[in-house]
């Protein structure tokens, strides 16, 4: 993202006309560790930094290394809760929110920071998450059941529009909850939830997918048995990575492989506890426990009509 | 158009292969039994045939009194035997067509179809005569016969003008309750998302909401063949109560509503010029939801499940009658 020059004259300005030069590089060091004012201007160690050259130069920089919206969160964050002790009241902080807005992003109070506007962007990282860093986020993983049976039953421009269709059914209820697609692949797929209640947007993204299958499977299937779908929503700690390698050996994501292998039923959701204990009682209320896996109880939920 | 052949003979059913391919005509076969119920009951812009192989001529009569009595069924009467002696009285009576042995063994075209709507003075299906609507020789919801056009699109639909819609009813249900146990200002709200609710989920149908009293209303869907879109939408809207109540009412609330799906005529005002209207449909329609339908229940009458695929029909079932309409119930999700 490229920050237009009057943001970051007015965030220049801004960090002028709020806090000395220390503030301002211990706000940098936050989000770029062992950052070093002295060898980034070139002025000698010895000799204090003009307050001026101090904001340009650190805005620089944070803006170089695609951090701008991170630094702006912690301006929020000082002016609201404070930082190492103390409030400090920002001057245009209000414009610099509406400037960072303008540049597709939006503030998620949940977790007070900004995030890529879904409306404009949809990138698998929300555009604000870092590579190594550890995120608690909240994952769907969904399953066709059959697959090779399916693949060998039907001719292969059937079967891909099926699974085409599946597709669309599932992505279409992600993003609009904003979760990001991470893998899309064969008979199955993995989705995330970061941010805005993620563990229920997650649960109410795989309820509509199944709801929306369920319709598929009645009008529009070109299979004549219907397409048989298992999902698994858990959460968990992840260290965001770009690499779909390192995405199995996660712990969070192995056991959500495991609760939709071993314990999910086709066309049904199996969620962990910790997904289940954060949900609004409306929706919990259709799931019921499951089975027992290592101290953590599942549950479940299948669509059945009645008799 | 559909054409609802009345037969026990499975074989009666090659007379209608050759329109199989048919897009402009949906051949429906039905056993006899249901004869009684659809022509009562008989709505639609839709041809029937009748075989009347085997029958004594006492049943027989009474079959073509039953046929003539209605005044606005479009009928012809398939006899591959030529067991009817004097052809002429039963266009006489009324009827549209008549396929004697020669025609029962050629089999029908769709030449033959279109000269027997001229015939009785129909121009037949949209897609056949090329125009945007098609004026219908009877009425679907009222007994009289009237004249009402169809449309396929709303920007056919003209104000002023009698229309064959599908209609919707839905509710809120236990508003009175909703009432006493909340302010004004959150009934207000609730309100409110309800309806945008209802506009979202109808939205993909082309569905119009219509009228419209605080608790709920009535909404139109332009006439199509196939009402499985329709009938999808009000599905997808049951079965994400849950979900929708979570995600567009700001109230801790559970929604509960109920929807009646049927088919029928109307002159078409815009919404909020809807004061005046008379049309028997809509007045059938609301006695449905406000004395017949249950509370959180989807409900659609026998014209339209008779139109829907058969994988839909399975999640209806028998709910009993209503005035002289056969109600289909939605069969609810165990966990609902």
């Amino acid at each position: 993202m490229i920050i237009k020059t009057h943001l970051r004259n007015t965030t220049i300005k801004a960090l002028c006309e709020s806090m000395t030069v220390q503030t301002m590089v211990k706000l940098a060091r936050e989000c770029i560790p062992d950052y070093n004012l002295h060898t980034q201007t070139g002025f000698p160690a010895s000799i204090s930094i003009p307050t001026a050259d101090a904001a340009k130069q650190i805005v620089e920089d944070i803006c170089r290394y695609k951090l701008f919206p991170q630094f702006v969160q912690l301006l929020i964050r000082a002016q609201n809760i404070g930082f190492k002790g103390r409030k400090y009241p920002i001057a245009y902080l209000s414009y610099i929110i509406h400037g960072i807005q303008t540049h597709g992003y939006v503030f998620d109070s949940e977790k007070n920071m900004f995030i890529e506007d879904p409306r404009r962007h949809k990138s698998s990282n929300w555009g604000v998450l870092r590579e190594g860093v550890e995120y608690n986020m909240t994952f769907l993983r969904f399953d066709i059941s059959g697959n090779s049976r399916l693949v060998r039953s039907y001719p292969e421009k059937k079967i891909k529009k099926a699974y085409q269709d599946l597709f669309s059914i599932i992505t279409a209820a992600v993003e609009k909850r904003n979760g990001r697609v991470w893998n899309l692949q064969g008979d199955g797929g993995l989705l995330a939830f970061c941010f805005f209640k993620k563990d229920l947007s997650a649960v109410l993204a795989a309820v509509e997918s199944l709801h929306e299958l369920f319709l598929y499977n009645k009008n529009g299937c070109p299979l004549q048995e219907g397409l048989k779908v298992r999902f698994a929503v858990h959460a968990g700690v992840y260290i965001y990575n770009t690499n779909m390698e390192a995405l199995k050996k996660n712990e969070t994501i192995k056991e959500l492989i495991e609760m939709e292998n071993k314990f999910t039923t086709p066309n049904s959701i199996t969620i962990s506890n910790k997904v289940f204990i954060s949900l609004d009682k409306r929706i919990a209320d259709l799931f019921e426990p499951l089975a027992q896996r290592s101290h953590n109880t599942l549950f479940g939920y299948a669509l059945e009509l009645e008799l | 158009m559909d054409i609802l052949v009345f037969t026990e003979n499975k074989n009666i059913g090659k007379i209608f292969s050759p329109l199989t391919r048919s897009k402009t005509y949906n051949i429906l076969m039905l056993p006899l039994t249901e004869l009684r119920k659809t022509v009562r009951t008989g709505k639609n812009h839709r041809l029937l045939y009748v075989d009347i192989t085997g029958f004594a001529e006492k049943a027989r009569n009474g079959i073509l009194n039953l046929l003539c009595r209605s005044g606005h069924v479009l009928f012809g009467i398939i006899d591959p035997k030529e067991e009817i002696k004097d052809k002429a009285l039963l266009f006489h009576k009324g009827a549209a067509d008549y396929l004697g042995r020669e025609q029962c063994r050629e089999g029908i075209t769709a030449a033959r179809l279109k000269s027997v709507l001229l015939f009785k003075g129909t121009d037949g299906p949209a897609a056949q005569a090329g125009t945007a609507a098609v004026r219908l020789s009877a009425d679907a919801a009222s007994k009289t016969p009237s004249k009402a056009l169809l449309a396929r699109n709303w920007n056919m639909v003209v104000p002023g003008n009698e229309y064959l819609f599908y209609m919707m009813f839905i509710e809120l249900d236990g508003h009175h309750e909703i009432s006493q146990r909340v302010g004004e200002k959150a009934v207000g709200e609730l309100l409110t998302a309800f309806q945008s609710l209802v506009e979202l989920y109808i939205a993909p149908a082309k569905g119009r909401l219509w009228i419209w009293n605080d608790f709920g209303g009535i909404v139109l869907f332009p006439y199509t063949k196939n009402p499985a879109a329709i009938i999808g939408s009000c599905m997808r809207f049951m079965l994400s109560r849950r979900s929708a109540s979570i995600e567009q009412c700001a109230q801790k609330v559970l929604l509960s509503y109920r929807i009646v799906l049927h088919t029928g005529s109307s002159v078409y005002r815009e919404r909020g010029k809807t004061g005046r209207i008379i049309s028997d449909a809509v007045n059938s329609l609301s006695h449905m939801g406000l004395k017949f339908a249950r509370p959180g229940n989807l409900y659609i009458t026998d014209d339209i499940f008779f139109h829907t695929p058969r994988t839909l029909q399975d999640c209806f079932k028998k709910a009993g009658q209503f005035q002289c309409y056969e109600l289909y119930r939605m069969k609810l999700p165990k966990k609902y």
